[in-house]
């Protein structure tokens, strides 16, 4: 016996055919017109979870390949500003040289002063340079100029107000990388190695190690002098030896035979007892200090004798402690700027104005303006003087300069190092978003071919229902 | 004859009536739902003994019965529980499912990764108003969403509470159409007919009923049907018992059948689905979504809390969270850091406070011991406090306040100390004496310090004694304790001589600077005790130079501890040869030697360890005299995590998804960001270690990230939605399957009721032509009379 079917039944059969066939045709289309396949969690939850991962690791990777790019900009606008000023002080590195010709004039050297002065103000710009509102290399002080301008005793000096910390950036899980070079590490970098002089005074480093930055002057001024023997001859000290210069011993020699007084140096041919030029008759020694002799009274006669100068060392030129030539380790202390300096008197010979220079000590632009000072020569120092100065401010310039090429050199490779993990980052995204795309978009040929399924099915349920229902006995009855 | 032949005509006639009648019946509720096809059923009348002949009379419709399996009925009703209970859930977990708006909308998960996002992007330019701004808006974008989140999911909460209350009143409705049922079938049934319409009606109504809540059904012998649910009667031999929703002792919602004490467990059906998504589902979901942002919130709070704003040090900070005043006596002050009313748990650990001094930027660290155990609100407060420059209170509501004084700015960040020696214990221009050998200190009752002290050239003793009552232990005398002793002096301090300790050490110094200062030890019994014999007698003098070490860098080294910094012996830094500096970390290891001596250059930097460097100023050491200094090197500048559980300086306030919100004032004012961990503007530091979270395995998250916790939580609420879904499909076919086998015993067909109306009808007719037949046969006998 066949199955009985109760027309309660077909009718159901019917409807939930035509259901589930419009339910397959709407979700079908919803796949095709969004592209997606995951419309919500309950669709594929395993994918779903993997396509959350998956969207937050892009998410990461391209928070990391902003932040590289970013990042670029700042390391490329760096490594551009310290490419412009390591052309500039190349340009300056060579004024500097024409200066140190001995054949310029006071005149040409001041003007080449005031040229490489204005050139440092331009370095110092550089140094002070912004980016989006912030200034390069101040390391992690970013809101105000790293490099400020200060002056002590006529000198002007440039301070780092910045600290030496890199500003840090995340390129990759726990990989940060630095964007930015502090100024300490280029403009000012210290790299001590000890205290200079100039070595006009005979002033040399005493036992006890030194520390400060920069230069200094030290001022050794001349108190007086003694001349025990020169009365005997009729030869007096022009003004009580307030214009001379000597420090210490040395042997007088006046000759009558050849007509010369003789002071260790140069020989000095005495003038005409009765013209001016005799009362005052300056002689040096070969360290260039010098006394003046009134020498209109002399007798005549030979003298060999022991001119004595005595004086006091200062190195802010206000306070001065009178200097005995025994001392070998005399300490010196800048109220203002804290340097100390320890020197050795035993040599000193001469007064004037000693620049002492902590070696390897001395950022870009107090060497400029060390330079800018000695061409500047207030103080009407010797040529050679002039020029054992500049050598020592250009030591220090070429040491700034590879710094400055050091700099360049960390930013470029950091530069390429960027782009490298740009690239290696891109490739991941890309990678990523291919792995995303599997799980996440239609199939769109799949889609199409569900949906022309779902749509022949419910064409024929539709078709096969209407049939079955209008077929009834009671079409045939009467 | 006649009468017989009459007789068996009505018969016929009747029967065909009846069974026109049923046809009609069944083909008028043909559209009934739960209507049991009804079938007459036919007997032969007994037959009539005339003259020895058995002669038949006719028929008799015994019973209307109806087409019913009882078996399959009853597994219907259950597959309808099951059926209603899936279809419930299925619907739930889709208004769920849409809240999230996973994988593809605004979700929690795309605002997190914007969350991180823009903390990168400012982490690379801290002091960038806009970034600050953009990053407040992320994060109240990302809070906002945990919020909604959590509301929707809440308004569910409430939602499945009044469904479960209609359901709970629909089973009373049905329970007690069901019992007026069980009356009427009792009634009709007892005379001996099938009730075969009520029975229909009454296996609707159980249907309905097994669809919101799953039933039993055992018939007895009069008909009448008992309901029990959960083993509890619901329709008993006296009728219907009332069913009532309660929430239980734990606030969750519970069903009581009258008549029986306690929870009724229900299962199945739509009531039942309801209840358990109010009580188990929700709450846990809402559970996991809470977890995430606490933890959140707790690692946020964690680098932030000891970071520094734009703007430098605090001037005045106050807590987020208040501390309950647990044993109701209206005070705060004295209720422990582990009462339990705080959102997070305070540790055993330390607090680093740091004090900078507005203008030279100079900054004093300051170690705070905290044990939750034993240390209330107030006495952390007080411990604050008592640091220089501080002032903290505990506000009315049991929140704590600090506040610097004018010039001075706190924060507790994990920045280097970069002027360590603060007591001028390591070359520093002051006369100074330490003690080489570290504490304790066997004093005894009664030890004397014997000093001479130069007052303007004047030699000037001072004699200072140690009494039993000064110390705990006098014969473990701390370098505190002795220091105590020293500044409590009057004679002391009017000489300008002062006790400092340096960790284990203690130091004898004076207070004023420079190469005149100094003082004599001319002797006294505790010389032995201190480590001093070989000083004794010998004059310490101070100096125009001070060393001042100075620390730059950042500590990139694990965990927190202490460098102590020992000279290796006496001499000039820079000059004196082969002079050294040795550095030791808190467990007494050599980390490294510094060469201080000849050729190198004072002031210069020299590399300690992870990132820290330390530079020294133009000055004398003495190893002899004790010189040292140490230096704190932090990594963590809050390990009791009571930063976070005060809600000092924190990202994100509240405790749970709920109220997880941007702390108000940084909404305001994005300078508040505490992008950094040192007082440099562009450090992002604090951002970055913020940053780093998102990939870090997170305890709270049971060791995964916040990511992975994320997708494995929508991954349980797709599973569950789509295991809904499934499983009301499959059972929606089983039970199609058994309507199908029902139809099949008890649906009406109706060309078959046609079919039986044809032939009902021809035997209608079948049965007056016999009754023509017969009267005409009778008809022809009496013309014969």
């Amino acid at each position: 016996m066949s199955l009985r079917i109760s027309s309660g039944y077909s009718y159901k059969q019917f409807l939930s055919g035509i259901r589930t066939n419009q339910f397959d045709l709407t979700k079908s289309q919803a796949q095709i017109s969004t592209g997606l396949r995951l419309l919500r969690p309950s669709d594929d939850p395993g994918a779903t979870a993997r396509v959350i991962s998956l969207r937050a690791r892009i998410a990461h990777n391209n928070t990391y390949s902003d932040s590289v790019s970013n990042g670029r900009t700042l390391v490329d606008y760096g490594a551009s500003v310290l490419q412009d000023s390591s052309e500039l002080l190349t340009e300056i590195r060579t004024l500097v040289i024409q200066s140190m010709n001995g054949t310029l004039s006071e005149d040409d050297r001041k003007s080449l002063g005031a040229e490489i002065s204005f050139l440092r103000d331009q370095m110092v710009e550089l140094a002070n340079s912004k980016i989006q509102g912030q200034y390069v290399f101040g390391g992690t002080v970013t809101g105000s100029p790293p490099y400020s301008e200060s002056t002590i005793g006529g000198s002007k000096y440039v301070n780092y107000d910045g600290n030496g910390q890199l500003q840090k950036m995340p390129v990759g899980e726990g990989v940060d990388i630095g964007v930015n070079v502090p100024g300490s590490s280029i403009f000012s970098k210290n790299e001590g190695t000890g205290t200079g002089f100039a070595g006009l005074t005979g002033l040399s480093s005493g036992a006890t190690a030194d520390m400060g930055q920069g230069f200094e002057y030290i001022q050794v001024q001349h108190d007086g002098t003694s001349a025990p023997g020169l009365g005997a001859v009729g030869i007096s000290l022009v003004g009580g030896g307030s214009s001379d210069t000597i420090i210490g011993d040395e042997i007088l020699e006046i000759n009558s035979v050849t007509g010369e007084v003789t002071f260790g140096g140069e020989p000095v041919t005495i003038p005409e007892l009765t013209s001016p030029e005799a009362t005052d008759v300056v002689v040096k020694t070969a360290s260039g200090a010098e006394i003046h002799l009134d020498m209109s009274g002399w007798t005549g006669a030979d003298s060999t004798s022991t001119v004595s100068g005595a004086g006091s060392i200062s190195i802010d030129g206000v306070n001065f402690v009178a200097m005995d030539l025994n001392e070998t380790n005399l300490e010196l202390k800048h109220p203002t700027s804290g340097s100390v300096i320890h020197v050795n008197l035993s040599a000193v010979n001469r007064a004037g104005e000693e620049m002492v220079q902590f070696e390897g000590a001395v950022n870009m632009f107090d060497a400029l303006q060390e330079i800018v000072e000695a061409l500047e020569n207030k103080n009407g120092m010797a040529t050679g003087d002039v020029v054992d100065r500049l050598g020592m401010g250009l030591d220090e310039l070429d040491r700034n300069q590879g710094n400055l090429l050091g700099g360049i050199g960390v930013l470029g490779s950091r530069s390429v190092r960027m782009s490298n993990s740009l690239e290696r980052l891109e490739g991941q995204t890309l990678e990523l978003e291919g792995m995303r795309s599997q799980l996440r978009d239609v199939d769109f040929s799949e889609a199409v071919l569900d949906l022309t399924q779902a749509e022949q099915r419910l064409e024929l349920v539709q078709m096969s229902g209407t049939r079955m229902i209008s077929n009834s006995l009671l079409n045939f009855m009467r | 004859m006649s009468g017989l032949g009459f007789n068996t005509g009505l018969k016929a006639l009747l029967g065909a009536q009846v069974g026109l009648n049923t046809v009609g019946h069944n083909i008028a509720n043909v559209g009934v739902n739960g209507y049991s096809q009804q079938n007459v059923s036919y007997g032969t009348s007994s037959s009539i003994n005339v003259r020895g002949l058995l002669i038949g009379s006719g028929v008799n419709a015994n019973s209307i019965q109806r087409s019913f399996d009882n078996v399959l009925e009853g597994r219907i009703q259950s597959r309808m529980g099951l059926s209603g209970s899936y279809e419930a859930r299925m619907i739930a977990f889709e208004q769920i499912e849409s809240v999230f708006a996973e994988p593809n909308g605004f979700s929690l998960g795309s605002s997190m990764n914007d969350f991180f996002g823009s903390m990168s992007d400012l982490s690379a330019a801290p002091n960038d108003s806009v970034l600050r701004t953009s990053m407040a808006q992320a994060t109240m974008d990302l809070t906002s969403t945990f919020n909604q989140i959590a509301g929707a999911l809440d308004t569910f909460g409430q939602d499945t509470k009044s469904q479960s209350k209609s359901g709970v009143s629909k089973v009373n409705d049905l329970a007690n159409q069901v019992a007026v049922m069980n009356q009427q079938i009792a009634e009709t049934e007892a005379s001996g007919l099938p009730a075969n319409d009520l029975r229909d009606q009454r296996g609707v109504i159980l249907e309905e009923l097994s669809e919101v809540v799953g039933i039993k059904v055992t018939e007895t012998s009069t008909g009448a049907v008992n309901v029990t649910v959960g083993g509890a009667t619901l329709v008993g031999n006296k009728g219907a018992y009332q069913m009532t929703l309660k929430p239980n002792p734990g606030g969750k919602p519970a069903v009581q059948i009258q008549g029986v004490k306690g929870e009724i467990d229900i299962k199945g059906g739509s009531l039942g689905t309801h209840i358990e998504l109010g009580k188990d589902t929700m709450p846990g979901i809402l559970q996991d979504l809470d977890k995430l942002a606490k933890d959140l919130i707790f690692q946020m709070n964690k680098s932030h809390s000891t970071g520094v704003p734009a703007g430098g040090p605090f001037k005045q900070l106050v807590a987020s969270n208040t501390m309950g005043d647990l044993d109701g006596d209206g005070k705060f002050t004295d209720e422990l850091l582990n009462n339990g009313t705080l959102p997070f748990d305070v540790k055993s650990g330390d607090l680093y406070v740091t004090v900078t001094e507005d203008a030279s930027g100079e900054i004093v660290k300051h170690k705070v011991g905290i044990n939750p155990k034993n240390m209330t609100l107030g006495e952390l407060a007080e411990t604050l406090d008592d640091i220089p420059h501080l002032t903290a209170e505990i506000g009315s509501l049991g929140n704590l306040r600090v506040v610097s004084e004018g010039g001075y700015g706190f924060d507790f960040s994990p920045t280097l100390d970069t002027n360590p020696d603060n007591v001028g214990s390591f070359g520093s221009g002051k006369a100074s004496l330490g003690t080489n050998s570290a504490a304790p200190f066997a004093l005894a009752a009664g030890d004397t310090l014997d000093l001479s002290v130069d007052v303007a050239g004047v030699p000037t003793p001072l004699s200072i004694t140690f009494d039993l009552s000064d110390f705990k232990d006098i014969t473990e005398a701390t370098p505190e304790e002795i220091a105590d002793v020293i500044n409590a002096d009057p004679t002391a301090s009017s000489l300008g001589i002062k006790a400092n300790t340096v960790g284990d050490h203690f130091f004898l110094q004076t207070a004023g600077e420079g190469a005149l200062e100094n003082f004599t030890l001319t002797g006294g019994s505790a010389v032995g005790a201190l480590g001093w014999a070989a000083q004794a007698g010998q004059t310490f003098s101070g100096a125009d130079n001070s060393i001042s070490p100075v620390i730059s860098g950042t500590y990139t080294g694990e965990g927190n501890g202490v460098f102590e910094f020992v000279p290796t012996g006496d001499g000039v830094i820079g000059t004196t040869p082969g002079l050294g500096v040795q550095v030791f970390d808190d467990k007494g290891e050599l980390v490294i030697t510094l060469d201080v001596g000849e050729g190198y250059i004072p002031g210069s930097d020299i590399v300690v360890s992870n990132g820290v460097s330390v530079s020294f100023g133009l000055g004398e050491l003495s190893g002899t005299n004790g010189d040292r200094f140490e230096l704190d090197v932090v990594s963590d500048s809050d390990t009791s995590d009571v930063l976070v559980a005060l809600g000092m300086n924190s990202l994100l306030t509240g405790s749970g998804a709920r109220d997880i919100s941007l702390r108000e004032d940084i909404e305001l004012d994005p300078d508040l960001i505490s992008a950094g961990f040192s007082h440099g503007e562009a450090d992002g530091g604090a951002l970055l270690s913020m940053f780093n979270q998102k990939d870090a395995t997170q305890g709270g998250l049971d060791g995964e990230t916040f990511d992975e916790f994320y997708s494995q939580f929508i991954g349980r609420i797709g599973f569950e939605a789509s295991t809904a879904q499934t499983a009301f499909n499959a059972n929606d076919a089983l039970l199609g399957s058994l309507e199908l086998q029902r139809e099949q015993v008890s649906g009406v067909n109706m060309d078959e009721e046609l079919i039986d109306l044809m032939r009902y009808e021809q035997s209608y007719s079948a049965a007056i032509q016999y009754i023509t037949v017969v009267d005409e046969l009778n008809d022809a006998i009496l013309s014969l009379v």
